[in-house]
C-alpha cells in the first residue's frame, strides 16, 4: 500500500484564514484517520494502546521489576501514532519493562521492526531484515524519518 | 553472585504478558528481553525438571494479577553472541535465578540485542494454560 503525507496543520498563524485553514486540515486528517483503509483509528490501534496502558501502567506489571508506563508516554504515542502518513499498515502495539510502549512490524523473527517511544520524547528503533540489521533514535516530536519509514515500508512489503 | 554460566546452558525467561508474543506465530516480541534497568532476569535450565521450571514461573506470578503464559528458552551462546554476560543470582525461591548484565547504554542498542535474543528464542507454553 502506498503512504500518503499530508501536510501538517499551520501552526503560529494569527489571521482568522489561516486558522480556518489549519482546522480544515485536522477535521480531514482526523476523518481520514478513521477511514479503514487509510488510518491507524479504524484499525483498532489507539484501542490497542488504551489497552497496553491499562494492563502497564503499574510498578511491577510483569511480575517482576517492570518499570510503569506513564501518562506522559501514552500521551506522546498518540502524538507520534498521528504523524504517520496515511496508509500505512498498523503496528502490534506493546510494552517493555523499562517503561516504555513499543510499535511493531513484524513478518517473522528475522523481517521485524520495533520502535519504543520512551519517557523523555526520544524513538528508539532496530530492525532485522534478512542479514541487515539497523538501529537509531529520533526526536519524536521531529516526525517520522525518512529512514524509518523506508524501514517499516521494507518489512511491510510496502515499497 | 556464584560459579560461572556455560554457553550451552538454558535460560528461560518466563511470559507473563500477552502482549510479548506475535499473534502470528505465537514467537516472542523482543519487548520480553528488554531489561527494566540495568540487568534482565531469566532462570537457568540447569539441572531443573520441567515441573521445577514451571513451578518457579508460577511462583513469579502468583502474587500479582498476572498470567503465565508461558517461557522463552535461549541458549547462553546467543546472549553472548551479543557482548551481554549472565551471571548467576540466586535468590529466594530461585536458586537458579541469573541476571543478563552489561547492556549497551544506548536503548537503540539495546533493542538490537533484544531483537536478536527474541529471534532465536523458543517460545514453550505453559503446560497449564494461562496460570
Amino acid at each position: 500500500m502506498t503512504a500518503i503525507t499530508m501536510p501538517s496543520p499551520i501552526s503560529g498563524c494569527a489571521s482568522e484564514t489561516a486558522d480556518f485553514v489549519g482546522q480544515q486540515i485536522k477535521d480531514c486528517l482526523n476523518m481520514l484517520q478513521k477511514s479503514n483503509a487509510l488510518g491507524f483509528a479504524a484499525k483498532g490501534t489507539f484501542q490497542q494502546l488504551d489497552e497496553v496502558f491499562e494492563e502497564c501502567s503499574s510498578e511491577g506489571w510483569d511480575g517482576e521489576r517492570a518499570k510503569p508506563i506513564s501518562v506522559e508516554v501514552l500521551q506522546c504515542t498518540r502524538r507520534f501514532l498521528s504523524l504517520f502518513p496515511l496508509g500505512i499498515e498498523a503496528p502490534e502495539i506493546g510494552a517493555e519493562p523499562d517503561g516504555s510502549i513499543t510499535l511493531e512490524w513484524y513478518r517473522s523473527p528475522n523481517k521485524v521492526v520495533s520502535i519504543s517511544i520512551n519517557p523523555d520524547d526520544w524513538v528508539y528503533w532496530a530492525a532485522l531484515i534478512g542479514a541487515s540489521r539497523r538501529h537509531g533514535a529520533d526526536y519524536s516530536l521531529m516526525g517520522i524519518s525518512d529512514d524509518l519509514l523506508r524501514t517499516i515500508l521494507q518489512v511491510t512489503g510496502g515499497n | 553472585m556464584t560459579g560461572s554460566v556455560a554457553p550451552d546452558e538454558l535460560l528461560a525467561r518466563y511470559i507473563t504478558s500477552s502482549k510479548w508474543l506475535h499473534k502470528q506465530d505465537q514467537t516472542v516480541k523482543q519487548d520480553a528481553f528488554i531489561p527494566p534497568n540495568s540487568e534482565l532476569s531469566v532462570t537457568r535450565h540447569l539441572g531443573l525438571t520441567e515441573e521445577a521450571i514451571w513451578k518457579i514461573g508460577k511462583k513469579i506470578v502468583e502474587s500479582t494479577p498476572r498470567s503465565l503464559h508461558g517461557r522463552a528458552d535461549v541458549e547462553t551462546s546467543n546472549v553472548i553472541a551479543q557482548r551481554l554476560n549472565v551471571v548467576p543470582q540466586p535468590v529466594d525461591g530461585n536458586p537458579n535465578h541469573a541476571n543478563i548484565i552489561n547492556w549497551p547504554p544506548d536503548k537503540d542498542a539495546r533493542k538490537m540485542c533484544a531483537l536478536e535474543i527474541a529471534s532465536v528464542a523458543d517460545f514453550v507454553a505453559n503446560p497449564e494454560g494461562k496460570v
